[in-house]
């Protein structure tokens, strides 16, 4: 399976309701500190933080969720 | 009946046609003008579930209009994008103008629905492909430089939506003098 849709697929899982962007693929632990959160908008477009808000979303219970793909 | 026909190449007839003979009536002829195209591929991929929204990373800038009088075309074709399992679900995709570097404005609809997009009942299924193509004629009354990007969003944070699994997406835009 494409890494891009394990990454949504494990979000998903750990919690269907959190907002993202992600540009590419997710890999490593460096690719997910890499994701955007969306925290409002601006002019109907996303605003975007680095700083992950969403306490069931760690890299280890994303990865693990991902192996399982 | 007898009919006759004419090879107006031999004949040199010149002059006008009057609409009571089946012409135009008109005098002269001043077609449309293609002013400028340009056109840019992006294979980069954008994943969201964000209900705002956010960028495909397409991007098209048009240089320096003619004119003020003069349109804009612009198509864009997506690459093939994927959804995750995400009943009663829409992705809308639409344009973001940026005339002079004076901000973005959104050009699709004013619910903020875009101009297309995908629409996935409650029927069970497993993962879906999607595309979205659209063409829309902008008139930007302005010289400037003109930035149109392509943006997309879901309408429930419950959704996921890949723009970019696979291919490339294109954006062209042709500018039309009046």
């Amino acid at each position: 399976m494409d890494q891009k849709i394990k990454i949504i697929k494990a979000l998903r899982t750990l919690k269907s309701n959190a907002e993202y962007v992600i540009t590419g693929s997710v890999v490593t632990e460096e690719d997910f500190n890499n994701i955007g959160w969306v925290t409002g908008e601006s002019n109907g477009i996303a605003i975007t933080t680095k700083t992950n808000p969403h306490s069931e979303i760690t890299w280890a219970a994303v990865k693990a969720e991902m192996d399982k793909l | 009946m007898a009919i006759s026909k004419i090879d107006i190449s031999k004949a040199g007839i010149t002059g006008t046609l009057a609409a009571a003979n089946g012409g135009t009536g008109a005098t002269s002829f001043s077609p449309g003008k293609i002013g400028q195209v340009v056109s840019t591929t992006n294979s980069s991929s954008v994943s969201t579930s964000s209900t705002t929204f956010v960028t495909t990373g397409l991007s098209v800038t048009v240089p320096s209009l003619t004119a003020t009088s003069s349109k804009v075309l612009i198509q864009v074709d997506s690459p093939t994008c994927y959804e995750d399992n995400s009943p009663n679900s829409y992705v809308y995709c639409t344009l973001y103008a940026n005339i002079g570097s004076a901000g973005d404005t959104d050009l699709g609809a004013s619910s903020s629905k875009g101009f297309s997009g995908w629409y996935e009942s409650g029927v069970a299924y497993g993962d879906l492909g999607w595309n979205a193509s659209f063409n829309f004629l902008h008139s930007p009354s302005s010289t400037a430089d003109v930035v149109y990007t392509v943006y997309f969003r879901t309408n429930t944070s419950s959704a996921s939506y890949v723009w970019g699994l696979e291919g490339q997406g294109t954006i062209t835009a042709m500018e039309i003098l009046a």
